[in-house]
């Protein structure tokens, strides 16, 4: 699998309204690599993760994946929103089918199994009769991380998946989330603020910088994830959190005041 | 009795003791007949305007002996249903249509719009030169006076669909049909349901309306025919009929609701 994004701007509105949100950007994802993309709001992260998903069109540039230009949406690359996005009257075991049933490429069978393995795969396998709204935020991000993954694409498309959820939960979703990428070597691509779950979880972060949005620093992570609790306080981890977040202050200057940016030309 | 107690009475969470919920069900229906019973019995009003509670019983006691009720009752049910389904059955898929596809709005919001402020009684004329005084011109004038509500109500509906409920649907694989017909309808079941349960109303508010064309029975036809004669007594019996059975079918479509939307009650 190669994910590969060549030289992608995308302007929104036209003629004096146009206003550019990415410009130029170059990306490539090979198998069973995790990446992650920060930006603060505003950066164009979501517009870029959502032109890697086909749901929006890059204006000018080309997004290939193993050498097929990217057109639409496609079970080849799943998506998980960071929330809203469970069937509300579907069950979890439902929910996490449905994407198969609807594709038509499996059988009664294959689909039985590959539910009940991916339910397993999040640790929701005893709560596959649940209705969504009897689910916690934490078990819902995962049931939707689980639905993505059955469906079966080449690349997992994550747009801050634990952003709405408490501090300590995030905590434990990101531990979840590294080890299922341990076990399944699933490719990954997240999109995030939150520089610390960027830094656990990848080993390419690229730092999106603002108006328009484009990669100013890319990192490349080699920690020990023995124990992610402690890497968490680990020096060197810190350190490269520290620089992480030098390079976003540099590409985006935040007024202290008024906790904004200040605007440009 | 202090206001504090007094406002406790009123306050939302006493609603929640269904005791007192129930008493107050019994007393928005009793206290009414009450204030009949006193007013009808102290004979201030004539009792030919105002007939009493016992007239009106041994009224609608004698039209169901003579077979009159049940004859009036089922043609007018049978109206009200046809109209009905024929409103449904038009409006909810175009409805669903309208709020899904921006095209199909432009195309008939306008139409509808305008369409659904000329009143529907007013089109009796027309019906009855183009359907003769049958049957059909009855059934349409419901339908008339229904659909556009149907559309309109449904459309609205469609517009609380979550983005990220449909965008999911289409990186799990799904089609643009499958999206319509598997996530939007589904999702809007429940608002489906009760759109149809208050567009009812305007149903049977049409019928006697449309049993002013030349019908025989009817629950609305046999209320003119009373008032031609004088008898009040009979006027009111069969407004009680109308009341109950609107009643009844209300509960029945909130059952509906309870019994196929379990995950949205």
């Amino acid at each position: 699998m190669d994910f590969n994004v060549q030289s992608v701007s995308k302007t929104f509105g036209e003629g004096r309204q146009a206003r550019l949100v990415l410009k130029d950007i170059n990306l490539r994802v090979r198998s069973g690599e995790f990446t992650a993309i920060v930006g603060r709001s505003g950066s164009g992260k979501s517009t870029l993760l959502r032109c890697l998903a086909g749901l929006e069109h890059p204006s000018r540039g080309l997004i290939c994946m193993d050498g097929q230009p990217v057109t639409g949406p496609g079970p080849d690359r799943g998506l998980v929103f960071q929330n809203y996005s469970l069937y509300p009257w579907l069950n979890l075991a439902q929910n996490v089918a449905f994407g198969m049933e609807l594709q038509g490429r499996f059988s009664r069978r294959e689909i039985q199994e590959r539910t009940a393995y991916f339910l397993d795969v999040v640790g929701l396998g005893d709560r596959r009769k649940l209705l969504p709204r009897q689910c916690s935020g934490g078990m819902q991000q995962r049931v939707a991380i689980a639905r993505a993954l059955a469906a079966g694409p080449k690349v997992l498309l994550l747009d801050e998946p634990f952003g709405a959820l408490d501090l300590h939960i995030r905590a434990t979703m990101q531990n979840f989330l590294y080890s299922l990428w341990e076990r399944t070597r699933l490719t990954a691509i997240l999109i995030t603020h939150d520089l610390e779950e960027a830094l656990l979880l990848a080993q390419q972060v690229h730092v999106l910088a603002p108006n328009p949005g484009r990669i100013s620093h890319t990192f490349t992570t080699n920690f020990n994830h023995q124990d992610l609790d402690k890497l968490r306080f680990n020096s060197s981890f810190l350190q490269q959190r520290q620089n992480l977040a030098q390079a976003m202050e540099s590409v985006e200057p935040v007024d202290p005041l008024t906790n904004h940016q200040p605007q440009r030309g | 009795m202090t206001a504090h107690t007094i406002r406790r009475w009123f306050s939302s969470e006493a609603l929640r003791s269904s005791v007192w919920r129930l008493g107050l069900h019994a007393t928005s229906l009793l206290l009414p007949l009450l204030l009949w019973l006193v007013v009808s019995h102290a004979q201030v009003v004539d009792p030919a305007f105002l007939p009493s509670p016992a007239q009106v019983i041994e009224s609608l006691w004698s039209m169901a002996r003579s077979g009159i009720l049940l004859a009036d009752a089922s043609a007018s049910i049978r109206r009200v249903m046809l109209g009905f389904l024929l409103a449904a059955v038009v409006g909810v898929p175009l409805g669903i249509l309208m709020g899904s596809f921006a095209t199909v709005r432009a195309l008939l919001e306008p139409l509808s719009g305008f369409l659904r402020y000329m009143p529907a009684a007013a089109f009796t004329p027309l019906l009855i030169i183009y359907l003769g005084i049958d049957e059909a011109p009855k059934i349409v004038l419901i339908a008339i006076g229904t659909v556009f509500f149907n559309m309109l109500m449904v459309m609205d509906a469609v517009k609380f669909v979550p983005q990220e409920l449909i965008e999911t649907t289409r990186t799990l694989g799904g089609s643009q049909r499958q999206v319509v017909a598997q996530v939007i309808t589904r999702y809007t079941l429940p608002n489906i349901i009760d759109t149809l349960r208050i567009n009812m109303a305007t149903s049977w508010n049409l019928l006697v309306v449309a049993e002013l064309l030349a019908a025989e029975v009817g629950l609305g036809k046999r209320i003119q025919l009373a008032q031609r004669f004088f008898r009040t007594e009979q006027i009111f019996a069969d407004l009680l009929v109308l009341g109950l059975i609107g009643f009844a079918i209300d509960l029945a479509f909130r059952l509906l609701l309870r019994l196929t939307c379990r995950w949205a009650v």
